[in-house]
């Protein structure tokens, strides 16, 4: 009997030693990531040391320089004002992809007709390389902030739409069945069941888009 | 950063990258904080 309530209290104690570790791991119950900034560590020795090591700045920056150009531009208000225009023009440019790109995804995720009448003039657009539309953009918008954000809009419309098409084609069957079962109409299925289903396809699509965005543009 | 490419001042084009990529991956957490508020009904 004694030795079994040894063994208990042992377990129990064990358990509570193995709880105080994973807080400690976790520091306080919320996840940091250590990994990342450890990474970012290593990789900004390999650079100090190979960029002294190679000796020509112009091939290879070093390091210091590089962190001291960063922080000049950072305080620099120049770059800050030509850093905000630039996020205004990816954040409009993502905003008109979106617009265009949601609603026709929708429709074409939900109607198998209407995707399979859209789906080649689609894919066949957006194979023709950004490049291509500037030309086109400048006599369509003339100079100034129009063709930066018609290519903006340009290379995140697909993918809005082909994430928005996925979202909607993962939704599982059986949310169907069951509101079509509880008597929901066509519009009670989008708005209910459809809307909320390919919410994370959508928001994907929304994400790389505001990324290619932001690439396309610097 | 146009200016500094013209130049070749390589130290400077780097800077901009990395203040791109910052950027960039600043936005990409506000998406992914976006997404965890409004896809909270989701099971992980």
């Amino acid at each position: 009997m004694d030795e079994n309530n040894n063994q208990q209290v042992n377990r129990m104690r064990a358990a509570t030693n193995s709880g105080d570790r994973n807080r400690w791991r976790k520091m306080g119950g919320k996840n940091r990531n250590f990994a990342a900034l450890v990474a970012l560590l290593i990789i900004c020795l390999i650079w100090f040391i190979t960029a002294h090591y190679v000796d020509k700045p112009f091939l290879f920056p070093y390091l210091e320089d590089v962190l001291k150009e960063v922080g000049y531009s950072l305080t620099d208000m120049y770059v800050l004002r030509n850093l905000g225009i630039t996020m205004r023009r990816v954040l409009t440019g993502s905003l008109y992809a979106f617009i265009i790109g949601f609603p026709l995804g929708m429709i074409m995720g939900y109607s198998p007709q209407i995707l399979r009448a859209i789906s080649p003039f689609m894919n066949s657009l957006r194979q023709v390389p950004i490049m291509a539309w500037v030309p086109l953009a400048i006599v369509w918008f003339g100079i100034g902030d129009g063709p930066t954000i018609f290519l903006i809009a340009f290379s995140g419309l697909f993918t809005i739409i082909l994430n928005t098409i996925s979202g909607v084609q993962d939704i599982n069957k059986d949310f169907y069945h069951a509101a079509r079962s509880m008597g929901a109409n066509t519009f009670s299925v989008i708005k209910d069941v459809v809307l909320p289903g390919s919410l994370p396809g959508v928001m994907t699509g929304v994400r790389l888009a505001i990324g290619l965005g932001w690439m396309s543009v610097i | 950063m146009v200016e500094a490419q013209s130049k070749m001042l390589t130290d400077k084009v780097i800077a901009y990258m990395v203040i791109a990529g910052i950027i960039g991956f600043l936005i990409d957490i506000v998406m992914v904080q976006a997404e965890k508020i409004l896809l909270r009904w989701r099971a992980q």
